[in-house]
């Protein structure tokens, strides 16, 4: 377990319908030695509710970063992240988007929307483990330095 | 007794009379035959005159004062008519005449006065002879009408035509001795009956090619007069009424159709009629099936002249066609929805099978040994390439199901947009590229892009083994057209492949030897054609490609 000085692990909102996608995802996150801790949501109305705090999440910890799918079941994810952008509590939340998407049009609203990244599921493995690196760099950037990179992460799902 | 002094054709011979009587007048009264003379032809016109000067002893008739009579009366009467009229006395038919009917003469008068007719009428005596004779023997009147006569006034011949009459003139014993001849010039009534006559055979002409026309043809047409009755139909239309012809006309066509009544065709009709305008509208009649156009023009004399095209065979082709149309559009959105769920589930479906297999070799392949290991191995390849085949199929099935749009691109920015995609492929390949500065063109900026960076893919893959790729690309504006040129110094191709590379999945090379999918150059050439340029290769085996693509500068169409 861990020790009164290991920091929090990070917490990582992964809005994604595909269980596999996830796995994957939570691959690359432990080869690129982030201590994380994932809430998954698999719905975009989940996410909403999540995001702004509300029903069961109401007083759930907030996350330090959002990887979002943009195809998601209900609500897609242009909606959800104009929906946190609205609210007052959501909008300092950074996210990523991690879709199959190519389509141009896409990669622009998200980057109106504030997107950190964009980035496209490939179907080449050692590419898609690259992700966590990515993730990992932004990490260090955004101030969360000292949470990573330590031989004895633990990493709890 | 004074004469008139006037400019006279005279014959020879009396101006000899005139000076002789002139002598004669000064010597005092005149002789007592010389009083009759005078009084007989006196008032007469220029034939009066002429008369009176004639030396009338020298010919047949002999002296005037031994005329009968009754001849002298019909001088008398001929003189003083204004009809034309010809006197023909004794056998040999001396001919005297008053001034109206001079101008039938024409040029022959006044030398035929006093002279034998048959002399003077040499090219007509055969029908005129017989005729005159006639009346001398039998004292049978005569009637010609419109007789065709020839006369030359002033040189020139027309054709003039005459109806007279031959009557007999009897002497004081009452036997024949001379004919009687008024006549009536008809020439003109004669030539306009004619010309009548002409005008009527061609409107009559006219009018059986007009009714021909109408007849032939299987469109229906019918002209009504102001009270709505038919006075004109043709077969086509009288078929279609299941009437005779005969029984159409004179008939009001609503009372004998009135199965339109309330339709679009009587408001039609008679909107026509009320505003004087042309009417044209589509009327269907489901008794036959059949669909028409009619079309109705407002006659300037009241009525309407009304056709009905027969327009079953378009109407069915239209239909046909909107038919087909809504099929092929709903096939076409069944289509593009179903390429929509293709692109996301299958893509996801087959991403997933080669991240798993892929990950089952990471981790696990160590492990596994001799065939199992291979099969692995096989699995990821051949995963991984489905994944590529399946993203370039659908990449290519998108060119045609969205729209493109053109807009001016800096090829420049295209172009570093393409370095910067394939700057992994291009670290690793150790490549030089090289380009000419590229201009502003018309295109769609996403598929502009993908061109760009496929060719260029390419020549990054195609290269001699063991030297490095060396790329250059330029632009040349031709006419009307941007040509763009992507040159390597890689393997090249036989000129025998450089149409077929084109085609949808074309390979030159086996997966073992060039990994691909065969899409590349087919979806270029899709991307090409849809801008409306041409795409080429100019190759040798062993020495390179140039690939050569055009852009027009003016985009042909837009939106497609």
């Amino acid at each position: 377990m861990s020790s009164p000085t290991t920091p929090p692990p990070i917490r990582i909102a992964v809005i994604e319908d595909n269980s596999d996608d996830l796995y994957i995802l939570r691959k690359a996150l432990e080869k690129a030695q982030v201590h994380f801790e994932i809430d998954h949501l698999d719905n975009g109305e989940a996410a909403v509710h999540y995001l702004l705090r509300q029903g069961p999440y109401a007083n759930a910890l907030p996350p330090d970063l959002i990887i979002l799918d943009l195809n998601l079941p209900r609500i897609n994810g242009v909606e959800v992240i104009t929906r946190m952008r609205d609210d007052p509590t959501g909008k300092a939340i950074p996210f990523i988007v991690l879709s199959t998407s190519h389509a141009r049009e896409d990669q622009q609203k998200m980057a109106e929307l504030g997107a950190i990244r964009y980035l496209i599921k490939s179907s080449n493995l050692e590419d898609f483990l690259a992700v966590g690196e990515t993730i990992r760099e932004f990490l260090a950037a955004d101030g969360h330095r000292e949470t990573l990179g330590t031989s004895d992460d633990h990493i709890r799902s | 007794m004074r004469h008139r002094k006037r400019q006279l054709r005279l014959p020879r011979g009396l101006s000899v009379i005139f000076a002789a009587r002139e002598a004669c007048s000064s010597k005092g009264a005149l002789p007592k035959h010389e009083q009759s003379e005078t009084a007989l032809f006196a008032a007469g016109g220029t034939m009066g005159t002429l008369m009176q000067a004639f030396d009338w002893t020298a010919s047949p008739l002999g002296p005037v004062s031994q005329w009968p009579s009754s001849f002298r009366t019909a001088v008398r009467l001929c003189l003083d008519s204004q009809f034309p009229i010809i006197l023909f006395w004794g056998t040999d038919l001396i001919m005297l005449y008053n001034d109206s009917y001079c101008p039938i003469w024409g040029d022959k008068h006044p030398s035929t006065l006093g002279q034998p007719a048959a002399r003077l009428w040499s090219k007509m005596w055969s029908i005129v002879g017989p005729m005159l004779h006639k009346v001398l023997d039998t004292g049978q009147t005569t009637w010609s009408h419109d007789l065709l006569l020839p006369v030359v006034h002033q040189g020139v011949a027309a054709d003039h035509y005459f109806t007279f009459s031959y009557s007999p003139i009897r002497d004081d014993q009452g036997r024949i001795g001379g004919v009687f001849c008024p006549v009536t010039e008809t020439t003109a009534r004669v030539l306009s009956e004619r010309r009548l006559e002409c005008l009527r055979t061609e409107a009559e002409a006219e009018r059986d090619r007009f009714t021909h026309t109408l007849e032939s043809m299987s469109d229906r047409f019918l002209v009504f007069d102001r009270d709505w009755r038919i006075i004109f139909a043709n077969t086509a239309a009288a078929q279609f009424m299941h009437h005779r012809l005969e029984d159409l006309l004179g008939k009001v066509y609503w009372e004998e159709f009135s199965v339109v009544l309330g339709t679009i065709i009587e408001r039609e009709f008679r909107r026509a009629v009320a505003e004087q305008v042309t009417v044209r509208f589509e009327v269907y009649y489901a008794p036959w099936q059949s669909w028409a156009e009619a079309r109705a023009y407002p006659l300037p004399e009241g009525g309407l002249a009304v056709f009905f095209l027969d327009i079953t065979a378009r109407k069915q082709t239209e239909q046909a066609l909107a038919q087909h149309m809504t099929a092929l559009h709903l096939a076409n959105r069944d289509l593009h929805q179903f390429s929509y769920l293709s692109a996301h589930d299958l893509q996801e479906q087959v991403r997933t099978v080669a991240i798993y297999t892929q990950l089952l070799a990471h981790e696990h392949g160590p492990q596994l040994e001799g065939s199992a290991r291979q099969y692995v191995e096989r699995v990821v390849t051949a995963s991984t390439h489905l994944s590529a085949l399946l993203h370039d199929v659908l990449t290519y099935l998108a060119l045609d199901q969205d729209t493109q749009e053109i807009v001016a691109v800096d090829s420049e920015k295209v172009w570093q947009e393409v370095l910067k995609n394939l700057q992994g492929k291009i670290i690793q390949s150790q490549a030089s590229i090289t380009h000419t500065p590229l201009p502003m063109v018309q295109a769609d900026v996403s598929r502009f892009t993908l061109l760009l960076c496929q060719l260029v893919d390419n020549a990054l893959k195609f290269h001699q083994p063991g030297t490095p790729p060396a790329i250059h690309v330029w632009a040349e504006r031709l006419f009307e057209e941007w040509q763009f040129a992507v040159c390597d110094r890689g393997i090249g191709l036989a000129p025998d492949y450089a149409e077929s590379i084109f085609g949808v999945g074309r390979r030159l090379y086996s997966q073992g030897q060039y990994p691909g999918t065969g899409m590349g150059l087919a979806i270029c050439k899709k991307i090409i054609d849809q801008h409306g340029g041409r795409i080429w290769v100019d190759s040798t085996s062993g020495e390179g490609s140039t690939f050569y693509f055009t852009l027009p500068t003016f985009p042909l169409w837009q939106d497609i």
